[in-house]
């Protein structure tokens, strides 16, 4: 499964792609796909098919599932 | 599900030819002050209005910065996008905004206006072209390195009503003009269409500016780190409008020589433009971006617009800006102490980089 990972900040973005290499997963930073958000920022895609839980951390804003071009939300951190 | 036009890469394009051929015209209708379309230029006049400094040729309230911040409002508004939030780094953003703005004032020009000039002809803009890449270069071996000024926070929702009147309350403060607001002794009067028509570009600016994220910086870091040139259209998109409507007008005038609040001093030109984009980056966008952001509701902005207005002050009081005869000797010693401080901050907020 694809998803899109968006960070709090650009550098958390850059830094959760070090944290996905870490765990063998390859991310690719893309920016910030207009529909999800106003940010200019920085995401990070990547083809995960685990438990999302592995996926989540300090960086990790929202967490969304990307099938055929339509974003579903799949984690929100808190405030 | 198809993309719609703001979210495409014609979009961003449309925003930059609007921003482009806009700043342009209204430069052209306006001639009051000599002055060109630089958010940070905006800022330091605002400075004066407020009577932060004494300078009485630059006191005038632009409306284009209240329109750019209304624009961005009342399209985050609309797309539900306004929301209050801040990092919990606030001093460094207020000191990034200083330094910034210290680079601006060497450089004589925002990145927007940097734009805008290489599209009148101005070929002294290249060198803050060339230092702008550099800048934002270094602050990307920062970024990969683990940078960060922490996450932000939602704060409690300002009432968006009261931002409303925030601003409405700075425009009719324009209009009372009571005694702490200060205006050069110019004839200004207020009730000139192209006054008002500098507000209105402002606000078609800050609309279409929050609703394709143009961003001059971010366009030039997705290029290197993304390789993805979508916002860099925009970027691309002002130059070539603002260079044909410049051609249109006959205002086009290609050289070094002879440019309108520019001066020839290529060094301090790349140096002050690597200030700028090195801090921009830091930041996370362009004056013009957070402008955009604090009509977002992004407390971070507001105190980078604070700190770029004490930028303004400070560099006023202590000879610090350039003119069209070149940089000053302090303005140099100024951005030489900006990039070391600028260093200190990079390194002491780089995780890979901490001993």
């Amino acid at each position: 499964m694809e998803y899109i990972v968006l960070s709090f900040t650009q550098g958390g973005a850059i830094r959760y792609q070090r944290f996905l290499a870490f765990m063998g997963i390859k991310g690719k930073l893309q920016p910030v796909p207009r529909k999800l958000s106003s940010s200019c920022g920085i995401a990070v895609r990547l083809c995960y098919h685990g438990d999302l839980k592995m996926l989540i951390n300090d960086d990790v804003e929202r967490i969304y599932q990307l099938d055929e071009n339509v974003y579903t939300l799949k984690y929100q951190a808190e405030n | 599900m198809k993309e719609s036009f703001f979210d495409s890469k014609r979009g961003i394009v449309f925003t930059g030819a609007v921003v482009g051929i806009l700043a342009v015209l209204l430069v052209q209708s306006e001639n009051l002050l000599n002055t060109n379309f630089c958010i940070a230029c905006f800022m330091d006049d605002l400075a004066g209005t407020l009577g932060l400094y004494k300078v009485t040729a630059a006191q005038y309230f632009q409306l284009e910065i209240i329109g750019v911040v209304f624009g961005a409002f009342l399209m985050a508004l609309y797309r539900q996008e306004f929301s209050t939030q801040g990092r919990a780094s606030l001093l460094v953003c207020f000191v990034l905004g200083f330094l910034v703005m210290v680079g601006i004032l060497m450089f004589l020009g925002c990145p927007l206006q940097m734009i805008l000039r290489l599209g009148s002809g101005d070929l002294n803009a290249l060198w803050g072209l060339a230092g702008l890449v550099t800048g934002i270069i270094i602050g990307l071996f920062f970024l990969k390195k683990g940078f960060s000024l922490k996450r932000n926070y939602r704060l409690p929702k300002l009432k968006k009503l009261s931002f409303f009147f925030v601003m409405l309350g700075t425009l009719i403060l324009l209009l009372i003009r009571p005694i702490f607001i200060y205006f050069s002794e110019q004839e200004l009067d207020l009730l000139q269409p192209v006054i008002w028509l500098s507000l209105v570009v402002g606000i078609v600016i800050g609309l279409l500016a929050q609703r394709t994220r143009l961003c001059l910086v971010g366009g030039i870091r997705n290029l290197f780190l993304c390789k993805d040139a979508s916002l860099f259209l925009g970027f691309l998109s002002i130059f070539i409008f603002a260079a044909l409507t410049n051609l249109i007008l006959e205002t086009y005038n290609w050289g070094f020589s002879e440019q309108p609040l520019a001066h020839q001093d290529s060094l301090w030109n790349f140096l002050g433009m690597v200030l700028v984009g090195w801090g921009s980056i830091l930041w996370g966008g362009c004056p013009l971006r957070q402008l955009v952001l604090f009509g977002e509701g992004d407390i971070d902005a507001v105190i980078t617009f604070l700190g770029m207005l004490a930028g303004s002050v400070v560099a006023h009081y202590f000879m610090l800006a350039s003119s069209t005869a070149g940089p000053t000797f302090n303005g140099k010693i100024a951005v030489i102490i900006s990039l070391v401080v600028l260093f200190f901050i990079a390194y002491s907020n780089t995780e890979d980089l901490k001993i």
